[in-house]
């Protein structure tokens, strides 16, 4: 697995890359850019994931891709471009294959985007920020967290016991199989709200409830966290003031539009690449840091 | 200074006739270690929940607490939250957060100390309990000594001046719970913090105590320094004594003069007192007529690993059992005692080895709760019987037998839960022996029992090795396998190193034996228990408890019309042949459709597309033939209802506005270009309001911990139930949450669900998707079977389940995936097209949500009940 540092930036840099990727890989349909997307998204999660990262495109990106862009065709028939003439009398058209393609392209893209949002955006992240906004709803979030793993321990552990009392209960039909698991669920019910109660008594003894409830975290904005957080703002902007220009604008139907490669237009494609390949462009950078450190010990 | 003072008080529990507490009256200083003790139920939980207001049991009270010179009630709840520590019983339970240090900040966050100064405390806390290493750790990673000390730490980092702690170390084993001692050891003497603690583990914390209040049945009958505590106790003949430490046992049975020894040392040094006074006998023999020679379960060279690539977690194990003995595995932490007890009753199977029992093993869990699942102890005892081929008679003759063999006659009605720990155990020895075992399996059978009670359960053990029983026991319980066990083995890095009698087992050790040995060693080298040290002095040897052979022989009464429901109207005629048919018609296009039993996938669209409507309308003419208004609404407290504070109503009209904006903005300003962006905007802004809703209301501790245990139930669930792709419990559970505790409450734990499973699966585009349409699930049926649209029946319920499984959530992620798919090129077709193909999921999904809410929804549906009336949520 290669070197990934992009998680120990603040949440904060961490969420707003990951929103901005996600949402412009949503909006901007021009080719291009979805290329641009897709290959820093791959190379991204390579180095969060490594050779899973692959895999997992190979295994369920690809025929997934294949099927949307197979689909497309089947249920649009705009477009110029007629290339034959379906049974019902429908046409397939050309225009509706390549945007097959692209939407399928799209939503691989995504799917690979969330292979390193998963590993970098951790549920400690996640309840950082809600805690910020919505107090009472990141601390249910984070106490579900809590005893998630520690009921799947104690049904673990009541699967054992019940198994041990009644051998026969388990290896019969469908339905005996399922009054067993609801027996267990049942019994896991009363004991996980009996024991509740004394992490309820818990948290009232230490004082929740009194007014004035502070949140603590052990993060803190440092000036490089800043000064990331600044760049994506940045180009953020740039980026939206790019999509008023329409530079990403591109139309499929009726005719496709042509790819323009003008220094403007090119330009903006590389601020988008930059927006997209910074954590992978961090790393690097930070891996070199650490050898050339190292190297001259 | 004088921190407590109990002036005459009293308290009775609302259903009991009887006082709790009786007449309690004491002082306690600044900078005092209290023990207070006392046998189970004699009234110190409830003692010490009075010490903090918000703890205080609700009940008759009078009399007067003083803290600090003033009202307690009159303190406030932030002095109260800051200067009284409470640690409570189980480690595990008062874990709040999911992170180490969040834990540790918890109690400060509330006390709304700002950041800075809670990173200080955090990190001074944290170096002196040595938290350092662990401190960015998930909970769950920590061992149960580990837990406890966190919860200590969590505590003393609001820096609290009195520490009050209800049996901290019942759930430790011994070497975890010396040192949780002194620990609390070190805080009494380098912070003069006052503690407070009530302990089962007397012998190792009596050194520690500079005083001592024993209670019994609710009253003080003495209190004062350890040494005159035993002198008082020892006049008063009391059956206490049986729990205090080694040296005060053999002390106080021996007719002398002699000062009375407290710890080990001063035991040592009172024996050789006594040895010149008078001369010891020799020991006598143990009677050696129990001859075992029937071998039941032999297991030679077995070595087990949990998994391919793990340690080995049994090293060559070789154990003999004979007919009818006692055997004790003695041992420390995480040396394979408790798999062994797995491999031996079969549970897991071993790699290599020979492994052979005659005769029908049963193991009884360190947790006896694993094993309840009714109301009443006795429909318990029935439950284990329930597909025995046996008739009614024999039921109740065995059930009668087993209950009072396990001294159970007197608790038959009570709830399993309410019963004690030493009572639980029974309870499951019980439910276990009415499978008739010939080999008992035990894990930790004494943890958390006081002496009392291991009494009793000795005696049950002992009766049932007569009628020819196998037991074989794990225990750390040095004194309680020394006493009753006839053999003893050690064990260590996965096999049993020695075993022997337990006369020569703990005499031959030095480090592993029990506290009369280590005391009497250098007199009596074979003594191993207080009574062998009393026969040999001359004293007066405690007698066992005896269980009676004659058995009652009338069955105790069921308790008869608690659970008869009240009867309904019958419907009328007509609604029951529409009901009929109804059933019939959704049965047919079930079967019809059911991708299970036909294997042609091709069908036609149209064809699909009628049977979905056909079903979807059948079922709601079923659902309408067959309701009822529903005759009892809960009774929700009026605390509930809060006026809408400016937040919500700020919420609401910005959400409102916001919708409608957004949508207008994605037609006319952006023309329809990013339809997938505008979709997921209104989906946040959608359940915005519930959110804040739930915020402004400013939830209480036992709302939340509701809220996250059924979210946790159904990601549990989820992950360990692997059936199908969509036989999962989570829909089934979001409706019980809804039905049961309302509306808001279902969406929130609908949405949390799906967001908390996709944290531990894998998040995507479809995450926010999900959780609306969870939340939905949860919200509309918290709406239809609390307002009365529809009856709290299984049929009702299982219905509304299908339903919510077609339309609610299949309704809403088909055209999802729709738009996750090609956003672009959205028209009725594709839409169609996207629901044919999800039709089989979605059917699965509905068959799997109605047999789970037929099958479990009642019965669950009575537990979340009792659990209201728990929580104090109904009156």
């Amino acid at each position: 697995m290669s070197y990934e540092s992009f998680h120990k930036y603040h949440p904060i840099v961490n969420f707003l890359y990951f929103a901005s990727v996600l949402l412009f890989a949503m909006a901007l349909k021009h080719p291009l850019s979805m290329l641009i997307s897709f290959v820093s998204a791959l190379l991204y999660a390579i180095q969060c994931d490594g050779k899973k990262a692959l895999l997992f495109t190979l295994k369920l990106c690809l025929p997934m891709f294949l099927l949307t862009a197979l689909i497309n065709p089947l249920f649009n028939h705009e477009g110029v471009t007629i290339l034959y003439y379906f049974k019902s009398g429908l046409p397939l058209t050309l225009e509706s294959i390549v945007y097959g393609l692209c939407s399928g392209g799209m939503l691989v893209t995504i799917l690979v985007w969330f292979i390193s949002f998963n590993k970098v955006f951790t549920s400690e992240k996640t309840t950082y920020l809600f805690g910020k906004i919505i107090p009472a709803m990141s601390l249910v979030l984070n106490m579900t967290l809590r005893f998630i793993p520690r009921f799947k321990h104690q049904l673990n552990t009541i699967i054992e016991a019940q198994r041990s009392l009644n051998s026969e209960a388990t290896n019969k039909s469908l339905i005996s199989k399922i009054k067993f698991e609801i027996k267990i669920l049942s019994i896991m019910l009363t004991w996980s709200f009996e024991s509740a109660i004394e992490t309820a008594d818990s948290m009232k003894s230490r004082g929740y409830g009194l007014k004035g409830r502070t949140t603590f975290s052990p993060y803190r904005l440092e000036s490089r966290d800043k000064a990331i957080l600044t760049m994506l703002l940045l180009l953020i902007a740039l980026l939206v003031f790019g999509m008023c220009l329409s530079v990403f604008s591109f139309d499929y139907f009726p005719v496709i539009s042509k790819i323009s490669l003008s220094p403007v237009n090119l330009c903006f494609y590389f601020v988008y690449f930059a927006l997209c390949i910074l954590p992978v462009l961090l790393n690097i950078l930070e891996d070199r840091k650490w050898k050339s450190i190292h190297s001259n010990l | 200074m004088e921190i407590y003072s109990f002036k005459s008080v009293n308290f009775t529990y609302p259903s009991q006739e009887k006082k709790t507490l009786v007449d309690i009256s004491f002082n306690i200083n600044q900078g005092e270690f209290v023990i207070l003790c006392g046998p189970s139920g004699c009234g110190k939980t409830t003692l010490l929940r009075h010490f903090k207001t918000i703890l205080t049991p609700q009940g008759d009270f009078d009399g007067e607490i003083l803290f600090k010179s003033t009202k307690l009630c009159m303190a406030d709840a932030h002095t109260q939250a800051k200067e009284i520590g409470f640690v409570l019983q189980s480690p595990e339970n008062q874990i709040v957060t999911d992170k180490v240090w969040h834990e540790l900040a918890f109690g400060l966050e509330n006390l709304g100390v700002d950041s800075l100064a809670i990173r200080r405390r955090v990190a001074e806390t944290a170096s002196f309990f040595g938290i350092e290493n662990w401190f960015y750790k998930n909970v769950n990673e920590l061992s149960g000594g580990q837990k406890q000390i966190l919860n200590l730490a969590s505590v003393m980092s609001m820096q609290p001046s009195v520490l009050i702690l209800d049996e901290p170390t019942s759930q430790l084993d011994p070497i975890f719970a010396n040192e949780f001692l002194s620990l609390l050891a070190k805080i009494n003497r380098e912070f003069n913090t006052t503690i407070i603690l009530a302990d089962h583990r007397i012998e190792e914390a009596f050194p520690y105590a500079s005083r001592v209040i024993v209670m019994e049945s609710g009253k003080i009958i003495c209190d004062g320094e350890p040494k005159s505590v035993g002198l008082e106790l020892k006049a008063h003949d009391s059956k206490i004594f049986l729990s205090m430490p080694t040296a005060m046992r053999v002390w106080a049975g021996l007719n002398t003069k002699l000062d009375c020894p407290v710890t080990i040392r001063e035991g040592s040094e009172f024996l050789e007192k006594r040895a010149n006074e008078k001369d010891f006998l020799p020991l006598p023999q143990k009677n050696a007529t129990l001859n075992f020679s029937e071998t039941v379960l032999q297991c030679k060279d077995v070595w087990f690993r949990y998994e391919k690539n793990s340690p080995d977690i049994l090293k060559g194990l070789s154990l003999t059992l004979k007919k009818g003995e006692f055997y004790a595995i003695l041992g420390g932490n995480g040396t394979g005692k408790t798999t062994a007890l797995k491999v031996l009753s079969s549970l897991k199977k071993a790699y290599r080895g020979k492994f052979e029992a005659s005769g029908k093993t049963g193991l009884l869990p360190q947790n006896p709760q694993t094993l309840f699942i009714k109301n009443t102890v006795i429909e318990d005892l029935y439950e284990v019987l329930e597909h025995k081929d046996i008739s009614k008679e024999e039921k109740d003759k065995k059930v009668i037998r087993i209950a009072s063999l396990c001294k159970l006659t007197s608790l038959l009605h009570r709830h399993p839960y309410d019963i004690s720990g030493g009572e639980q155990q029974r309870l499951g020895l019980a439910k276990l022996l009415l499978t008739s075992p010939d080999i008992l399996l035990l894990d930790e059978p004494t943890k958390g029992f006081d002496a009392e009670f291991k009494m009793t359960f000795a005696a049950i053990l002992k009766k049932l090795t007569e009628h020819g029983v196998t037991i074989l026991a794990v225990s750390h319980d040095v004194a309680f396998c020394a006493e009753y066990a006839n053999r003893c083995g050690l064990f260590f890095d996965g096999n049993i190193v020695t075993e022997d009698s337990p006369r020569e087992f703990f005499s031959g050790n030095s480090f592993y034996t029990t506290s009369a040995n280590k005391m009497a060693r250098h007199i009596l080298p074979k003594a191993v228990t207080v009574n062998d040290i009393l026969l040999c002095a001359g004293g007066v040897p405690k007698n066992e408890i005896k269980i009676d052979d004659d058995i009652i022989n009338t069955p105790p009464p069921m308790q008869k019309g608690k659970n008869i429901k009240s009867k309904s109207l019958p419907l009328p005629l007509w609604r029951k042949i529409l009901a009929f048919f109804s059933a019939l018609v959704a049965l047919g296009v079930l079967i019809s459709a059911s991708p299970l039993i036909d294997a042609s996938v091709f069908k036609s669209d149209n064809i699909i597309i009628w049977q979905y409507g056909i079903l979807i309308v059948s079922m709601l003419v079923f659902i309408f033939a067959t309701s009822r208004k529903k005759s009892q609404p809960i009774v929700r407290k009026a605390t509930d209802r809060q006026p809408l504070s400016k937040r919500t109503v700020f919420a609401t009209i910005a959400v409102v506005i916001l919708i409608p904006l957004t949508l207008l903005a994605g037609i006319f300003l952006f023309d329809n270009r990013y339809f997938g962006i505008i979709a997921i905007l209104v989906l946040i802004e959608c359940m915005l309001p519930f959110l804040l809703i739930f915020e402004g209301r400013k939830p209480k501790a036992r709302e939340i911990v509701i809220i996250a245990v059924l979210c946790a139930l159904g990601v549990a669930g989820r992950s360990v139930f692997f059936m199908f792709a969509q036989f999962k419990p989570v829909t089934a559970l979001t409706i019980i949450a809804g039905v049961a505790f309302g509306a808001q409450t279902g969406f929130l734990v609908g949405a949390t669900t799906i967001l908390a499973s996709n944290m531990l699966f894998s998040q995507g585009p479809w995450t926010p998707w999900q959780m609306f349409a969870m939340g939905l699930i949860g919200f509309i049926a918290g709406l239809l079977f609390n307002k009365g649209f529809l009856s709290r029946s299984k049929v009702g319920l299982s219905i509304f389940g299908a339903l919510s499984a077609i339309i609610i959530y299949g309704g809403i992620m088909n055209p999802a995936s729709a738009l996750m798919w090609s956003p672009e090129t959205i028209n009725a077709q594709v839409i169609i097209a996207y629901y044919v193909s999800g039709f089989p999921m979605d059917l699965i999904h509905a068959f799997a949500t109605v047999i789970f809410l037929l099958l479990g929804a009642e019965p669950m549906l009575e537990k979340l009940d009792r659990i209201k009336e728990k929580y104090g949520l109904v009156k």
